[in-house]
C-alpha cells in the first residue's frame, strides 16, 4: 500500500467548503468541479474526514458509470435495505439517512463523481440538500455532462460550485520537496510543475516514474532530475483514457504536434485534414491560439506529448518529422526560430539537413541560451562541412558550456583557418575569454591577445583587443589597468556586443573594486540593452554577477537586489550552469540583506547543479557565498568543509573576489570562536585588497574585523569612506568609530544606518556592541533599547550566530580575549590547541582559563560550555 | 500575483480590470456561477500568501 501524498495548497479551498457547509446540522454544501486528477475526491475526503472530527456522521457515496443501470444503485450502499416498493423509494432512503445522522451532530454525505449519478440517485441527492437532511460535499468533472438533478442544484442556487485549479508552481514545489523529504533544485521543480501542469495526480505518477527509473535522484543533498522523462506504464494509461478513442487522422495530428509543437494550423490542416484539427480542438485535445497574424496549434497538455511519442515508432516519428520539415521550408521559414525549428526536425528525420540550416538552428538554439543544443547541432554542422562559421559557433558553445579544454582545440583548428583581420578578432575574443574562464589562464588569455596585436591594426580592432585587456585586468585584480583599457575600448561607439560586455565586465570589476561604483550604472545599462537587442547573450549573467558584487560592495543593496531578480527571472527556463549562476546571484543579496537561510538553499541548489559541471570559477563563487552563509549559521562542520572546498578551488582568474575568500575563513574562524584569530585573517583580506587597490573590497574586509570586534581599524576606515562611493563606506566608519569609543549612543546609531540600506546583519552587529558598551556604561535605559533593536535584527537574519551577538545573548564579565578561550576551550580543544590556532604560548591559554574560571567561579572546563550556552 | 495559480492570478485581474461576472467567466471558460466561488478563494488565497511575505 502507498502512502498517500501530504494535501498541500488547499488551505482556502477548504476554509471554502467549511463555510459553505455552516455550522453541523445545517445541511447546505458545496459543488468541486475540476479536470481528472486535479484532486477533488482527495479534497472532499479530507473535508468529510474533518466534519465527522467535528462530530458529523459522514457517509462517502462513489457513483460509478456502472452503477448508473441500477435506480439508486450508489446510494444503496449507504441507505441500507430500502425494500422492494420503488414509489416509496426516496422517502425511505431520506428517512434511512436521517435515522443514521440522529445521533450525531449533522449528516455530512459526499459524492465522489457525481455526475455518473442514476436519476433516482440524483432526485435523492437534490432532495436531501432541499429538505436540509445532510450536508454535500459533491464532485464532477468539468465538462461532462450531469444528470438534471445534479445540476440544478447549482443553476438554481442551492450550491455554489467551486471550480478547482491546478496546484501553482510554489505549491508543486513544495508537494514534491515535502514527499522527496529534501531540497529540490528549482530547475527540477519548475519542469514537474510544466510537464504535471499542477495537476496532483499526473504530478504522483511522474515523480514515482522518474524515482523508479533513478532519473530522480539526490546529489549533494539536492534532488535533482536528469534527462527526459520516460512516462510510466500507469501514466500512460492515465493519459490515454483522458484521450479517449480517436480516428486515425486525429491522431496524426496529435502525433505531428507531439513531435513538433506548436505548428501553425494551415500546415497543420495541409498535413493532415482540417476536420480532424477542428474535432481534436473541439474536444480539448489541441489548443488553438493566435502568435501574430498565424495561428498556432499546440497540445492541451504536455503530458499529452510524452504519451503520444512513447507510442511511436522510430521509423514513423522520422518519417512524420520529415514531412514537417519539408512542408516548414515550402513555407519560406520566414519566421524567428524556423530556422532552429526545422534543423531540429531534419536531423531526427528522414531528410539530410544542409551546413547552412544546420548553423543557422545552432545560432538560434544558442541565442535561446540552450547551449547544448547549439553544441550538438554546430557539431552536426561542422561534420556537414560547414567551414569556419560553423567550427566558431561549436566553439562558442563548448567555452559557453564551461568544456575549456574542448572549446580552445577548436580555436586551435580555427586559428590555422583565419584569413582575414575579422575573422582574426572573430576568434581572438572568445578564445581569450574560454582561456580566461573556462580554463582559469590568464596568463595564456594575455599571450594570445598579445601574440595577435601586430596583426590588428584598425581602430576597432585595437579597441577589442583593449576589451580583451579590460576582462583579463578587471578579473585579475588590477583595476586601474582595467579601467584604463576598457575606457580606451568604450570611446568606440560601433564596439560589437561582445567587446562591449568584455570591455563593461572589466570596467565594473575595476569601479567596483577601486569604490568608483557611482560610474558603473551608465555603463552596465549600455551593454543590457545592446545584449538585449543583439542576438548574443549569453556573458550577461556573468557581468550582472561582477555588477550585483560591486554594488553590494558599495551597500546599494537594493540596487543589486533588482539587478539579481531580473537576472534570475531571464534565467528561470535557462539549461545549463548560466541559471544556477543568477541563483548564486540571487543568494549573493540575500547574504547581503541577512537572509542567510535562503541564501544557504541558494547556494545549495546552484552547488549541486555546478558540482557536474566544467565551470570551475562559478562553482568558486558559489562555495564562498556557501562558506559564508553556513559559517553564519553556526554549521561548523559543513561550513569547515565548504571552507577546504573554497581553498581548494582557487582561481586566478577571479582573483580580484580573493578579500573576500580570505574574509570567508574569517568567518568560519569566528564561528568557531577563534575571534583574534578571524581578526587577523580579516586583515590579511584588507592588505592584499589595499595592495591592489580594490578600496571597495578593503572596506568591507576592515569592516568585518570590526564586526569581530576589532576597535583598531577606525581611521583607515574613516580614509576609505572619503574615498568609495556608496553608503557602506561611511557607515562602516561610524561604526568603527563608534566601537572604539565605546559609544552605545553612537553604536546604535550606526546600526540604524545600516539597516536604512539593508545590511541586517552589520546593523544587528552594531547593535550588540551598543548592548554590550551600554552594559559597560551600566546604562540601563540604553541596554534595554539597545537589545531590543538587536533582537529584531538578529531575528530578522535567521538567528545567526556572529561574535557579536553570542557576547550579547550571554553577557559574561570577561575580556574579549578570556571570552574566545573559553569559547575553544567548551569546544573541546586542548590548551595545545588553543595556543596553536591564536599564536600564543600554552601558559598564555591556562593563564587566561584561569582568570576566566576565577571570575565566573568555575573550576572545570566542561561548565564553560554550559555557562555559554545559558543551560 | 505571480504565487497565485494561473488562473486564480487571470481572474483577480480580470476583476481589477472591471469585467462583469459574465465576461469573467467568458475569458475563464467557466460557468458564470462559478466565479464568485473562484474569487474568493482566490482572493484569500492571495490574502495568505501577502500576510507569509509581510512575516518574512
Amino acid at each position: 500500500m502507498t502512502t498517500p501524498w501530504p494535501l498541500i495548497g488547499r488551505d482556502q479551498e477548504l476554509g471554502f467548503i467549511d463555510s459553505e457547509l455552516g455550522p453541523p446540522g445545517s445541511g447546505r454544501g458545496v459543488v468541486l468541479a475540476g479536470a481528472a486528477g486535479v484532486g477533488k475526491t482527495r479534497l472532499a475526503r479530507e473535508s468529510l474526514a474533518a466534519w465527522h472530527r467535528r462530530g458529523a456522521e459522514t457517509r462517502w457515496v462513489a457513483a460509478t458509470a456502472s452503477a448508473r443501470e441500477l435506480p439508486l444503485g450508489a446510494f444503496v450502499a449507504i441507505a441500507g435495505d430500502l425494500g422492494r416498493a420503488p414509489a416509496d423509494l426516496l422517502r425511505q432512503a431520506v428517512d434511512a439517512l436521517a435515522r443514521a445522522a440522529k445521533d450525531r451532530d449533522g449528516l455530512v454525505i459526499g459524492v465522489d463523481d457525481a455526475h455518473h449519478l442514476d436519476d433516482v440517485s440524483a432526485t435523492l441527492l437534490h432532495q436531501l440538500v432541499q429538505r436540509n437532511t445532510a450536508a454535500v460535499i459533491l464532485t464532477l468533472r468539468t465538462g461532462q455532462p450531469a444528470p438534471d438533478a445534479v445540476t440544478a442544484l447549482w443553476k438554481d442556487g442551492l450550491l455554489r460550485r467551486l471550480e478547482l485549479q491546478p496546484l501553482s508552481l510554489d505549491e508543486t514545489a513544495e508537494l514534491v520537496r515535502l514527499v522527496l523529504g529534501g531540497r529540490l533544485d528549482s530547475m527540477a521543480a519548475s519542469r514537474f510543475w510544466v510537464l504535471s501542469g499542477g495537476n496532483p495526480l499526473y504530478l504522483k505518477l511522474l515523480v514515482d516514474g522518474e524515482l523508479e527509473a533513478g532519473r530522480l535522484a539526490q546529489i549533494a543533498g539536492v534532488w535533482q532530475w536528469a534527462g527526459r522523462p520516460a512516462v510510466s506504464a500507469g501514466l500512460a494509461e492515465l493519459i490515454g483514457q483522458r484521450i479517449g478513442h480517436l480516428s486515425q487522422s486525429q491522431r496524426e495530428v496529435l502525433e505531428y504536434l507531439a513531435l513538433s509543437e506548436p505548428i501553425g494550423v494551415s500546415l497543420l490542416a495541409g498535413l493532415t485534414d482540417q476536420d480532424a484539427v477542428e474535432q481534436v480542438e473541439a474536444r480539448g485535445l489541441v489548443e488553438v491560439y493566435r502568435d501574430g497574424r498565424r495561428l498556432q496549434a499546440k497540445l492541451a497538455h504536455p503530458l499529452y506529448s510524452e504519451v503520444q511519442r512513447s507510442k511511436l515508432g522510430v521509423l514513423r516519428a522520422s518519417r512524420l518529422r520529415g514531412r514537417v520539415a519539408e512542408a516548414l521550408a515550402a513555407t519560406g521559414g520566414r519566421r524567428v526560430g524556423d530556422a532552429l525549428h526545422r534543423a531540429l526536425l531534419e536531423v531526427e528525420s528522414d531528410r539530410i539537413p544542409g551546413p547552412q540550416l544546420l548553423l543557422a538552428g545552432a545560432n538560434q538554439a544558442a541565442e535561446r541560451l540552450d547551449l547544448g543544443l547549439a553544441r550538438r547541432l554546430a557539431r552536426a554542422a561542422v561534420d556537414a562541412g560547414g567551414g569556419f562559421a560553423s567550427r566558431h559557433t561549436l566553439a562558442m558553445a563548448l567555452s559557453f558550456l564551461g568544456r575549456g579544454a574542448e572549446s580552445e582545440a577548436e580555436f586551435a583548428v580555427l586559428a590555422t583557418m583565419v584569413q582575414s583581420t575579422e575573422e582574426l578578432l572573430r576568434i581572438l575574443l572568445p578564445r581569450a575569454a574560454n582561456l580566461l574562464w573556462a580554463l582559469a589562464d590568464p596568463d595564456s588569455a594575455t599571450r594570445v591577445v598579445d601574440d595577435a596585436a601586430p596583426r590588428v591594426n584598425a581602430p576597432d580592432g585595437q579597441a577589442s583587443l583593449d576589451a580583451v585587456r579590460a576582462a583579463i585586468h578587471g578579473g585579475t585584480g588590477r583595476p586601474r589597468l582595467a579601467i584604463a583599457h576598457a575606457r580606451s575600448a568604450l570611446l568606440h561607439q560601433s564596439l560589437d556586443v561582445v567587446p562591449l560586455m568584455l570591455a563593461t565586465m572589466g570596467l565594473v570589476q575595476g569601479l567596483g573594486g577601486l569604490g568608483k561604483t557611482d560610474q558603473i550604472g551608465h555603463a552596465a545599462a549600455r551593454c543590457y540593452q545592446m545584449a538585449r537587442r543583439s542576438d548574443t547573450r549569453i556573458p550577461v549573467i556573468a557581468l550582472s554577477y561582477d555588477h550585483v558584487i560591486s554594488l553590494l560592495l558599495a551597500g546599494y543593496i537594493d540596487q543589486a537586489e533588482t539587478v539579481a531578480a531580473e537576472r534570475l527571472e531571464e534565467c528561470a527556463e535557462v539549461v545549463g550552469p548560466e541559471r544556477l549562476l543568477a541563483v548564486v546571484e540571487a543568494g549573493c543579496v540575500d547574504l547581503g540583506k541577512g537572509r542567510v537561510r535562503q541564501a544557504r538553499d541558494r547556494f545549495i541548489e546552484a552547488h549541486a547543479g555546478l558540482t557536474g559541471m566544467p565551470v570551475p570559477g562559478w562553482i568558486m563563487l558559489c562555495s564562498l557565498g556557501l562558506t559564508k552563509a553556513l559559517a553564519l549559521l553556526g554549521e561548523t562542520g559543513q561550513a569547515r568543509q565548504a571552507a577546504a572546498e573554497l581553498a581548494a578551488q582557487q582561481n586566478p582568474a577571479f582573483s580580484w573576489r580573493e578579500p573576500e575568500m580570505r574574509l570567508a575563513r574569517a568567518w568560519v574562524a569566528a564561528n568557531e570562536g577563534a575571534v583574534s584569530h578571524s581578526i587577523r585573517l580579516a586583515h590579511q583580506a584588507a592588505e592584499f585588497a589595499a595592495e591592489h587597490e580594490l578600496y571597495a573590497q578593503e572596506t568591507t574586509a576592515l569592516h568585518a574585523a570590526v564586526c569581530f570586534g576589532d576597535r583598531s581599524v577606525a581611521s583607515r576606515l574613516a580614509a576609505l569612506a572619503a574615498r568609495v562611493d556608496g553608503p557602506r563606506a561611511p557607515a562602516a566608519a561610524a561604526h568603527a568609530e563608534a566601537l572604539a569609543a565605546e559609544d552605545p549612543t553612537a553604536l546604535l546609531a550606526a546600526s540604524s544606518r545600516f539597516e536604512q540600506i539593508g545590511d541586517l546583519l552589520s546593523a544587528a552587529d552594531a547593535a550588540a556592541h551598543a548592548a554590550a558598551a551600554a552594559s559597560q556604561h551600566r546604562s540601563r535605559r540604553q541596554v534595554t533599547a539597545a537589545v531590543i533593536h538587536l533582537e529584531r535584527l538578529a531575528s530578522a537574519c535567521d538567528g545567526v550566530s556572529t561574535p557579536a551577538l553570542l557576547a550579547a545573548a550571554r553577557p559574561l564579565p570577561l575580556t574579549d580575549r578570556e571570552r574566545e578561550i573559553v569559547t575553544l576551550a567548551a569546544a573541546g580543544l586542548t590548551n595545545k590547541q588553543i595556543a596553536g590556532r591564536l599564536f600564543v604560548a600554552v601558559r598564555t591559554v591556562e593563564g587566561h582559563l584561569y582568570r576566566a574560571g576565577a571570575k565566573l567561579g568555575i573550576s572545570d572546563r566542561r561548565q564553560f560550555g554550559a555557562l555559554l550556552r545559558g543551560d | 500575483m505571480r504565487r497565485l495559480p494561473a488562473v486564480h492570478a487571470l481572474a483577480l485581474r480580470l476583476r481589477e480590470e472591471g469585467l462583469t461576472t459574465q465576461q469573467i467567466a467568458g475569458q475563464l471558460g467557466i460557468d458564470p456561477v462559478a466565479v464568485d466561488p473562484l474569487l474568493a478563494v482566490a482572493q484569500a488565497k492571495l490574502d495568505a500568501i501577502m500576510d507569509e511575505e509581510a512575516r518574512d
